[in-house]
């Protein structure tokens, strides 16, 4: 399986504050691969660091081979990078469709239509002129994955998508996420919790104080209560 | 900055003030009156900009109301010199107080629009009131002699003693600037324009402070605009005009802020530029404007800021 | 009978349709190194934003050596001996390591004149010397703040709140951003403090809140889940779930 997203010892800092000591990692063709960590180790930073919202000072991105680590962050979503941020933020004061629209980040790129934007996320279709601030958690959720996905991207960064929603609805997203990976597109996927994303992860990372510290497939993991608790509960 | 080479420079500069009158014509010696009343508002704004970090749009209502105050109570009440420019002083406080009340409550853009809500509100009444006012014609003014025990010295007809008066009053609130930035009040206020929220982590409640920033600046502004209506023996609403509280501004961007000298370097530039570019030039202050954009952009610490940077630089 | 020094009761931050703090009931005694740890969205920051007074509770109260301080001001709370240090380092950039530890001091005097000259008042000086000698950073004092290494910036985070002379000091993820050995370091650091000061710390590095403290609070979506020692809280399975999400 070719490799779509590299990161090769990553180093950002916030200001300098040194977040990442050295990521690396590595996401292949149509892999759901996950990065888990407790707060502030780094994991929303990758992300950032791979969009370019927080660039990296040091190491390397490459993106289907191609080096973006410093490219104008504006230029990255238009490569086929979609990107769902934590906390959602869709537009509030932008109507569904408004929302959608903004996720056509390139003129020249084939989108989906609505009509496949809806089998996704039916519930969609109703809320379709209505703002985005009045949608729930979960349809806001909805939206964003939506907005990430009109683009045709091949590879989509989700950053907590399952955060502060309720059982079922968690159930939902994660389902839909399996149904876009098996069109084919790859996802890199931040989390804190292990038991959200063992089902369908490909491969899991754990992070700890900036650097990867673990990794292995969620049958691994799994077994290994010792590595669970020392990374992402509390045992020392 | 406190070093010899400052000190020596700042005597010289003294020196030759001092014996200005000797040697200088009288047109200059009331050009350079009129610069080191206008350097006691430049100093003033200083502090609440460049010290204390708040940018006040509607200053020359101070300088304004320092003048009106002046001139109005020699015209109606005859007041004598002394209460004259006191009143001027102790009324720009109040006002100051006033509108510093609800100004510091605000921070940023709205703090801005606070200043120069009320700015725009006198500057209008003044037209309302323009039989007492003057409005922009102004009203004349005849100085009252300057008595000091059993000696009475004429201000309004003696230039020399005019100019005398108004460099030992601004160089005396030069020095109580120079000791107050120096103090621990001084300190805190450019704390507070450091990081505020910190500040008030650290037990200090920085309303009040700003506020007491506010109304010293104010205060003294007002005792520049009776200094600037005493040497030119007029007073106008142009002085509560928004353009000068952006002259001000424009002094104490250009000469460099927080250093107290900046300005007050600006007002000289730019009082001298007005006078002799605008004899050949009448569209002058699109120069100024232009001037401006250019600070802001390169040189945002303003020309001593810019010295003092080379200086520190050289010392490395 | 050791003394509670800081103490909420019912505690309840309620945002629009948020509830980010739930009726916490919360003691910090007095001479222990207490810590606060909870995966996102606990409620930990409000919490700290809450007692500290920059922010205004909706239910409940808050008391400071018995006093209540539920709805005062920040800069009322710090006078009353409580000082805070920030996740986002937030000390004066503009001004010298020595100046930044000064002003702290300054705060504890009850008058601020405009008439002494700052530099030469002895009290300040002395205590301002202290402080920076505590922390090593007596050499770089005449170093602009800004200039400053990350760690040394963080310690002079610290360095303001020691400053005040507090009863009580806050500690807000003093360790963010920081490598795993400067992590140990600081954790150090903070225990040689805590046997002079109560200290009330809020982390994410397992490694430093277990190593360090006396007393563990754990907090899941604004309620208090589990408190004991650091060994009784890595064994109980509550807490484990909470963060492991099964």
């Amino acid at each position: 399986m070719d490799s779509i997203l590299n990161l090769q010892e990553i180093h950002t800092f916030y200001g300098k504050s040194h977040i990442l000591h050295g990521i690396t990692l590595e996401v292949h063709e149509k892999e759901i691969v996950c990065l888990l960590g407790r707060n502030g180790v780094g994991k929303t930073t990758t992300l950032k660091s791979i969009m370019g919202l927080t660039p990296a000072k040091r190491g390397n991105i490459l993106f289907q081979g191609e080096n973006i680590t410093r490219i104008p962050n504006y230029l990255i979503p238009r490569l086929g990078i979609g990107y769902v941020p934590q906390g959602r933020h869709i537009f509030p004061d932008l109507t569904v469709r408004e929302n959608l629209k903004i996720g056509i980040v390139d003129n020249k790129v084939q989108v989906k239509t609505y009509e496949e934007i809806f089998s996704y996320f039916p519930i969609l279709r109703e809320r379709l002129n209505q703002f985005g601030g009045t949608l729930s958690g979960g349809e806001q959720q909805m939206l964003a994955l939506a907005r990430a996905l009109v683009p045709n991207p091949k590879l989509i960064l989700l950053d907590e998508p399952s955060e502060g929603l309720m059982p079922r609805m968690v159930k939902l997203v994660v389902e839909i996420i399996q149904k876009i990976n098996h069109t084919g597109v790859s996802i890199l996927w931040v989390d804190q919790k292990l038991v959200t994303v063992t089902e369908v992860s490909h491969r899991i990372h754990l992070i700890s104080k900036g650097r990867v510290e673990y990794q292995g497939t969620p049958g691994e993991l799994v077994e290994n209560r010792e590595i669970q608790l020392r990374y992402l509960g509390v045992k020392v | 900055m406190m070093t010899r080479r400052f000190w020596f420079l700042f005597f010289l500069v003294f020196l030759i003030l001092l014996s200005l009158p000797l040697w200088g014509s009288s047109f200059y010696m009331f050009l350079v009156t009129e610069i080191i009343a206008l350097s006691l508002f430049a100093m003033s704004f200083d502090l609440i900009y460049g010290f204390t970090g708040m940018l006040s749009l509607g200053h020359a209502t101070f300088f304004g109301a320092g003048s009106y105050i002046f001139t109005l109570s020699i015209i109606y009440w005859q007041a004598n010199l002394w209460v004259a420019l006191l009143l001027a002083i102790n009324g720009s406080a109040i006002i100051a107080w006033v509108i510093g009340f609800f100004a510091v409550r605000a921070r940023g853009t709205n703090f801005i629009v606070i200043t120069i809500i009320f700015s725009l509100v006198i500057f209008y009444l003044s037209f309302y009131y323009k039989s007492i006012t003057g409005g922009d014609d102004g009203l004349p003014l005849k100085v009252p002699d300057l008595v000091l025990g059993f000696l009475s010295i004429s201000i309004h007809d003696n230039p020399m003693a005019n100019y005398y008066l108004v460099l030992a009053v601004v160089s005396l609130c030069y020095l109580f600037y120079w000791r107050l930035i120096v103090s621990p009040m001084g300190r805190l206020f450019v704390a507070i324009k450091s990081n505020e929220e910190r500040t008030q982590y650290i037990g200090f409640n920085t309303l009040k402070y700003r506020l007491i920033s506010f109304v010293i600046s104010g205060a003294f502004s007002g005792l520049s605009g009776a200094l600037c209506s005493m040497t030119t023996h007029y007073t106008n609403n142009k002085l509560l005009h928004w353009t000068t509280s952006v002259d001000v501004v424009v002094w104490t961007i250009v000469g460099g802020a927080g250093t107290l000298i900046g300005p007050v370097m600006g007002a000289c530039i730019f009082t001298f530029f007005r006078e002799f570019i605008s004899f050949h030039f009448k569209q002058y202050p699109i120069v100024i404007g232009m001037v401006l954009i250019f600070f802001i952009i390169f040189i945002p610490q303003g020309i001593l800021g810019y010295l003092l940077g080379l200086i520190r630089r050289e010392r490395k | 009978m050791a003394e509670c020094l800081l103490e909420t009761r019912l505690l309840t931050k309620r945002f629009k349709g948020v509830v980010a703090v739930d009726r916490v009931d919360f003691q910090l005694m007095k001479g222990k190194l207490h810590a606060i740890i909870g995966p996102n969205g606990a409620g930990k920051t409000t919490f700290f934003n809450l007692v500290t007074g920059g922010l205004s509770s909706t239910e409940g109260h808050i008391f400071f050596q018995n006093e209540e301080i539920t709805h005062l001001p920040s800069h009322e709370i710090s006078k009353r001996g409580v000082a805070r240090t920030f996740q986002i380092t937030s000390i004066f950039r503009d001004l010298t390591t020595k100046e930044n530890i000064w002003i702290g001091a300054l705060s504890r005097k009850r008058f601020v004149g405009p008439f002494s000259e700052a530099s030469r008042i002895f009290d300040l000086r002395s205590k301002t010397e202290e402080i920076m000698v505590l922390l090593n950073l007596q050499d770089k004092q005449s170093v602009v703040a800004e200039n400053l290494s990350h760690g040394d910036q963080r310690l002079l985070e610290i360095g303001i709140g020691l400053s005040t002379e507090p009863q009580v000091l806050l500690l807000d993820e003093p360790t963010a951003g920081m490598s795993a050995e400067e992590s140990t370091r600081t954790a150090e650091r903070i225990k040689k403090l805590s046997e002079k000061i109560t200290i009330l710390i809020i982390e994410h590095d397992m490694d430093v809140v277990m190593g360090i403290a006396d007393l563990i609070t754990v907090f899941d979506q604004g309620r208090v889940i589990a408190e004991g020692s650091p060994t009784e809280i890595q064994d109980n399975p509550t807490v484990q779930e909470v963060y492991l999400g099964t």
